[in-house]
C-alpha cells in the first residue's frame, strides 16, 4: 500500500502534502518526517505533519521507529580518546610521511630506475667497446683459434692456430712485463720464424697489430686474468697434447702475474674474435663451436672464475648469439629503466597532488 | 533526552580563535590546544564511522597531521568543520585501504571497540548495562552498512550532536542535502534496528526512570 522510498530531491512537497492531507495513497516524506523530529521544519509544514501522522498510521509508524532510531544512536557512548594526539616536533618536521602508505615498490623504483639505467650504460659501453675494437680484436681472436685449433686437428684451422700460438707464446717469453696485448706485432713477427706457417701469421699480425684496439681491449681483459690465471692454465694442457707446442709455451710459463695477462687474453679474446670475423664463422664456424665445449671439459681444475671465462669462451665463440645478448639486455635494461622512471615520476605528482 | 554528547558542545570561541592564530603562525603548542579541543570529537566520528578502534586511532592521528600539514588551506572558515572533514577524509582513506584489504571484515572490529565502549556506569544495574552493549554493538554494525555520506551525517548528527550547518559545512554541501542524508540514513536504520526497537524503548524508560 505503501512505498517508502528514499527521499526523492526536488519532489514538490505540496504536491505530497495535499495527498497526504486528502488521505489517499502516497509515498511516506521521509525527510520531512526526519527533519521534524529535529524541529527542523517551518511551522506550517510541521503542523502539517502533525496533522498527517495523526491520521495516517503508516506514517506514524515511521516516525515513531525513526524516534526511536534516533534515540538509539543518541545512545551511543562517547568514548573517551585512547591517547592524546598531540603532535610532536618529530611527527612534524618528518615531511610528508605519506609514503607509509606506498608500497615499497614504489619507493624503490628510483633506484631500480638508477641500477637499470647503469646496467644500460656498462652493457651499451661493452658493446660499443667490443664493436669498435672488431680489427685489433683480431689478436685475441687469432689466440682464442689458436685454441680451437689446438683442440681440434682441423686442416682448416691448423694454419690459424699456428697463426695464434706465436702471437701468445710471444706475449708471454717477449714481453711478460709488459701488457701482452701491446706487444702482438713483435710476438708475430719473432715467433712466427718459429712456427711453421709464419706467412699466415704474418699476414694476420698487421691487421691485430693496430695498437690501439688492442689497448682498448687489454684493460677489459685484465680484469678476467688476475683471478682466472688457473683457467688458462688448464686450457693449454689439453691444448699441448693435441696442437703445436707454441700454444702450450705460451700459456703454460705463465707465472707471475704479467703472464696471466698475457695468457687471459684467450678467454676474453674470443668476443673480439666475434668482431673479427663474422665472416669467418662460416666455413669453419661449425666445427669452432664445438670446441669450447670441448675445453670447458679439459679442465676439471677450473676454479669457478674460470668456469665463468670458460662459459664466456663459450657464449662468445657464437657471435650472433653474443650481439643478440647485448642486444637483449641493452633493450631490457632501458626498458626497466624507463618504466622505473616513469612510475616513480608519477608517483611524485600523484603524492603532490594528495599533499 | 536531547543532550547532545560532549564532544559536540563547543568550547570557548575565542580560546579556540587564539589557537587557530597560533597555529597558523607555526606554533606547534597552539596547535596541540587544538587537537586537544577536539580530539575526542575527531576519535569519535572516525570510532562511528569506521567500527573499529585501532583503526580510529590511527585515522585521527592521520587526522591532525594533515591538519597540521594543511593548515594553510585553512582560511576565513570555522575551525572545528574543516578539521572534522580532514577526520571524515581520513576515514574514507581507511575505508578505501580496507576495501583493497578484505582481510579486515567489518564484523571483526567491533569487538574491539566494544572493548573501550563499555566503561561501566554506576547508575545502572549490570543487565541494562549487558543490554545496552549489545544494542551499541548492533548499531554500530548497522551504521557500517549505510552508504558513507549518510553515515557520516547520521553519525556527526545523532551520535555527536552537530547542527545540520556545520555538518553541512564539513561535508561542503547544502543544509538541505545534509537533512537528506540524514533522513535516508535514519530511515535505512530504522528498518535495520527494528526488530530492537521494542527493547531500545526498554531501554530509554529505564535510563529516564534511573
Amino acid at each position: 500500500m505503501r512505498r517508502e522510498a528514499g527521499y526523492a530531491p526536488g519532489a514538490g512537497s505540496g504536491v505530497k502534502k495535499l495527498l497526504r492531507i486528502l488521505g489517499k495513497r502516497h509515498q511516506t516524506d521521509i525527510e520531512a518526517l526526519s527533519a521534524y523530529l529535529d524541529g527542523r521544519l517551518e511551522a506550517s509544514r510541521a503542523s502539517a505533519v502533525i496533522a498527517h501522522v495523526a491520521a495516517c498510521e503508516t506514517c506514524r509508524t515511521v516516525l515513531e521507529g525513526m524516534r526511536s532510531t534516533r534515540a538509539m544512536l543518541r545512545a551511543m557512548p562517547s568514548v573517551d580518546a585512547p591517547r592524546s594526539f598531540r603532535l610532536r616536533q618529530a611527527d612534524v618536521e618528518a615531511a610528508p610521511r605519506v609514503p607509509a602508505r606506498t608500497s615499497p615498490m614504489l619507493r624503490w623504483s628510483p633506484v631500480a630506475a638508477g641500477v637499470a639505467a647503469a646496467v644500460f650504460v656498462v652493457v651499451l659501453g661493452a658493446d660499443l667497446a667490443t664493436r669498435d675494437s672488431g680489427g685489433g680484436a683480431s689478436l685475441a681472436s687469432r689466440q682464442a683459434d689458436e685454441r680451437t685449433g689446438m683442440i681440434q686437428d682441423d686442416a682448416t684451422f691448423s694454419q690459424e692456430a699456428s697463426k695464434g700460438a706465436p702471437t701468445g707464446a710471444g706475449q708471454s717469453d717477449d714481453f711478460d712485463g709488459s701488457g701482452g696485448a701491446i706487444r702482438p706485432p713483435d710476438t708475430g713477427t719473432s715467433i712466427a720464424a718459429g712456427s711453421g706457417p709464419a706467412a699466415d701469421a704474418s699476414t694476420e699480425v698487421p691487421l691485430t697489430a693496430a695498437p690501439t684496439p688492442n689497448a682498448t681491449e687489454a684493460p677489459v681483459e685484465a680484469m678476467i686474468p688476475a683471478d682466472t690465471s688457473s683457467a688458462p692454465n688448464t686450457a693449454p694442457e689439453p691444448a699441448g697434447s693435441t696442437a703445436p707446442d707454441a700454444g702450450a709455451d705460451a700459456a703454460a710459463p705463465t707465472g707471475p702475474p704479467p703472464d696471466g695477462d698475457a695468457s687471459v687474453p684467450a678467454p676474453g679474446a674470443a668476443a673480439p674474435e666475434l668482431a673479427t670475423q663474422p665472416a669467418g664463422a662460416i666455413p669453419p664456424g661449425a666445427s669452432r663451436t664445438e670446441a669450447p665445449a670441448s675445453r670447458v671439459d679439459v679442465r676439471p681444475s677450473a676454479t669457478a672464475v674460470g668456469e665463468i671465462t670458460a662459459l664466456a669462451d663459450e657464449s662468445e665463440n657464437d657471435d650472433g648469439g653474443n650481439r643478440t645478448g647485448f642486444f637483449i639486455v641493452e633493450i631490457a635494461a632501458a626498458v626497466a629503466a624507463v618504466a622505473s622512471g616513469v612510475t616513480f615520476v608519477a608517483w611524485r605528482t600523484r603524492r603532490r597532488g594528495t599533499a | 533526552m536531547d543532550v547532545s554528547p560532549p564532544e559536540a558542545i563547543r568550547g570557548e570561541p575565542e580560546a579556540e580563535a587564539a589557537l587557530v592564530r597560533r597555529a597558523l603562525d607555526g606554533d606547534l603548542d597552539g596547535f596541540n590546544g587544538l587537537v586537544a579541543l577536539h580530539q575526542r570529537a575527531v576519535y569519535n566520528l572516525c570510532l562511528r564511522m569506521l567500527g573499529s578502534a585501532p583503526a580510529a586511532e590511527d585515522a585521527a592521528q592521520d587526522a591532525f597531521l594533515s591538519a597540521f600539514r594543511s593548515l594553510r588551506t585553512f582560511r576565513g572558515m570555522a575551525f572545528r568543520p574543516w578539521l572534522m572533514r580532514i577526520a571524515a577524509n581520513a576515514c574514507t582513506d581507511e575505508l578505501r585501504r580496507r576495501g583493497r584489504r578484505p582481510a579486515l571484515s567489518l564484523d571483526a572490529p567491533l569487538a574491539g571497540s566494544d572493548e573501550h565502549i563499555d566503561v561501566p556506569d554506576p547508575a545502572v544495574g549490570p543487565e541494562v548495562e549487558a543490554l545496552r552493549a549489545e544494542q551499541a554493538a548492533l548499531v554500530q554494525s548497522a551504521l557500517l552498512r549505510l552508504p558513507e555520506e549518510q553515515r557520516l551525517a547520521v553519525v556527526m548528527c545523532d551520535i555527536q550532536g552537530f547542527a545540520y550547518e556545520e555538518i553541512a559545512l564539513t561535508m561542503r554541501c547544502s543544509v538541505g542535502t545534509v537533512k537528506s542524508r540524514i533522513a535516508r540514513g535514519r530511515e535505512k536504520l530504522r528498518r535495520e534496528l527494528g526488530p530492537m526497537k521494542e527493547q531500545s524503548l526498554n531501554l530509554e524508560r529505564q535510563r529516564i526512570e534511573t
